[in-house]
């Protein structure tokens, strides 16, 4: 069965913007939350615990609970996952955070910073490494989510996948197989890079 | 008027006094060793004067101006502070440490730079070298010598040091003590360092504030301390080393040449002015394989042998 590549074009496109979109929504959320419960330490497990209880309900039944809220479509597939990418990003921020070297805190707070600039100046730099893992964790996973969006009507690569499967037809499911696989290995790649451009230099090991 | 008065402070940890009814009272231009075993209060009192901790009752004044009066942030830019050598920031440069405080204080970075290369060659880093270089590219002795740096960036009246010496070995932490006596003596800022090493607090300050408890139970100059202890914490601090103590607060002016042995003393003699210890002269000795120094004062030059030099504390 000939494959039209302006379809595959446009699945890949639209694979793209539900990882990106999503991911970027986590770290929006999620970054800010970590920093908040690193603060507010006693919420952490409560709040990491309810997080994590997410990642446990399997990825088809979370995009299926979707339909009653969102319908079907980009939307529902969009919520399903932020929802999924979250508890890495805030994980990650919450033990970049509460794991840092007491004593720069400490010198920071000695050297009259206050505590907005603590965190800006000293507290995420410091914690980059951590927080940039979680991101890549999350974005990775999405792709491969993001695979099942075409089961509730998203698009995406998944939706050759899963006519290759009803069809029983090997080069169909390769079709979006392959290139979601690329993909996840791309925006690893690419999100590698970003970190050693981020992560001040005096924080690399040589 | 005194750099720092401190008024029946006390500070409260759930229920218990870590410090209670501590007056103190620094002159400006003083160094000041606060000492004592740990859990004794004498960090409390540290971070209670640039608020880093709130006194639970009390008063403490810096430059006449009350603490608790104004911003905590505020007042922290304009009292150096230095901690143990990990406190600089790895993901600064050593320019970019140093220049942390003018920065909040909003130099421009002119006027930062030319700061920093000052501070840097008073330190002993010299700023082509070091400038650009990152903590984890410097020793530990060199770290420490930028946390000083960085404390004294915006010429602050007034330098906190929290055991800045404690991380480091033996002889760098020497060799910087040395240092830090220099740069006291150079400045005149006032300095009040925290530490549990009677020798250091022996070597770098003027004063000693023995801490036991959360109370205050001996202020007094180094060398009284070391000869009238007075009081059973102070034995113990002092420990077996009292007579090593003794030595090293008696300078060759003071020791008294006693008894002149007649004979000429063996080897060959070094020159020494009559501010340094007794202590450090006969270590000088030894490790010149001399028999005698010739200590040169105002009043005339005086050999005194190792025997003499033994003797002189008494």
């Amino acid at each position: 069965m000939p494959i039209d590549t302006q379809l595959i074009l446009s699945a890949i496109l639209e694979h793209v913007a539900l990882t990106l979109t999503s991911v970027t929504l986590a770290v929006a959320l999620g970054v800010p939350l970590g920093v908040y419960l690193a603060r507010h330490r006693f919420l952490s497990g409560p709040a990491l615990a309810i997080v994590g209880v997410i990642q446990t309900v399997p990825s088809p039944a979370l995009l299926g609970l979707m339909i009653p809220l969102f319908g079907i479509g980009k939307k529902p597939a969009l919520v399903a996952l932020f929802a999924y990418a979250l508890l890495p990003i805030v994980a990650s921020t919450f033990s970049a955070l509460d794991s840092l070297d007491r004593a720069a805190l400490e010198a920071a707070r000695g050297m009259g910073m206050r505590p907005t600039q603590i965190l800006t100046k000293v507290a995420l730099p410091l914690g980059l490494p951590v927080v940039m893992r979680g991101i890549r964790v999350s974005t990775v996973i999405n792709v491969g989510v993001a695979t099942l969006g075409a089961l509730i009507g998203a698009g995406g690569l998944g939706t050759f996948i899963f006519r290759g499967i009803a069809l029983v037809d090997t080069p169909t499911i390769l079709t979006g197989a392959v290139p979601a696989a690329v993909l996840a290995l791309l925006f690893d790649g690419g999100l590698a890079l970003l970190e050693r451009v981020l992560v001040p230099r005096g924080l690399r090991k040589q | 008027m005194a750099a720092i008065r401190m008024r029946r402070v006390g500070r409260q940890f759930s229920e218990r006094w870590i410090l209670r009814d501590f007056d103190l009272e620094v002159p400006e231009g003083q160094t000041l060793a606060l000492i004592g075993p740990s859990g004794s209060g004498k960090t409390t009192v540290l971070r209670l004067i640039n608020r880093l901790l709130e006194c639970s009752e009390g008063s403490i004044h810096v430059f006449g101006r009350d603490v608790a009066d104004g911003d905590a942030a505020e007042l922290r830019r304009r009292i150096g502070y230095v901690i143990q050598e990990i406190g600089t920031f790895p993901h600064y440069t050593v320019q970019q440490n140093v220049g942390v405080v003018p920065a909040l204080l909003g130099w421009s970075r002119a006027r930062i730079q030319a700061r920093v290369h000052e501070l840097l060659d008073l330190v002993g880093l010299p700023p082509a070298e070091f400038a650009g270089r990152y903590p984890h590219q410097l020793s530990g002795g060199q770290r420490q010598r930028v946390g000083f740096a960085r404390a004294l960036a915006a010429d602050p009246p007034l330098v906190l040091f929290d055991e800045p010496f404690a991380a480091l070995d033996l002889p760098t932490r020497e060799s910087l003590q040395d240092e830090f006596r220099r740069l006291a003596q150079s400045l005149r800022k006032t300095f009040v360092v925290v530490t549990h090493d009677i020798f250091e607090a022996v070597r770098i300050a003027e004063r000693i504030v023995v801490l036991h408890e959360g109370r205050c139970v001996r202020d007094a100059a180094p060398r009284d301390l070391v000869r009238s202890p007075g009081d059973a914490v102070v034995e113990a601090l002092l420990g077996p080393h009292r007579y090593q103590l003794e030595l090293m607060t008696t300078t060759l002016g003071e020791a008294s040449a006693g008894p002149t042995s007649g004979s000429a003393a063996r080897g060959s003699v070094i020159e020494l002015p009559d501010h340094v210890s007794v202590w450090e002269a006969l270590s000088r000795l030894s490790s010149s394989q001399a028999g005698a120094v010739r200590v040169n004062a105002a009043s005339g030059a005086r050999v005194l042998s190792r025997e003499q030099l033994l003797r002189g504390a008494d």
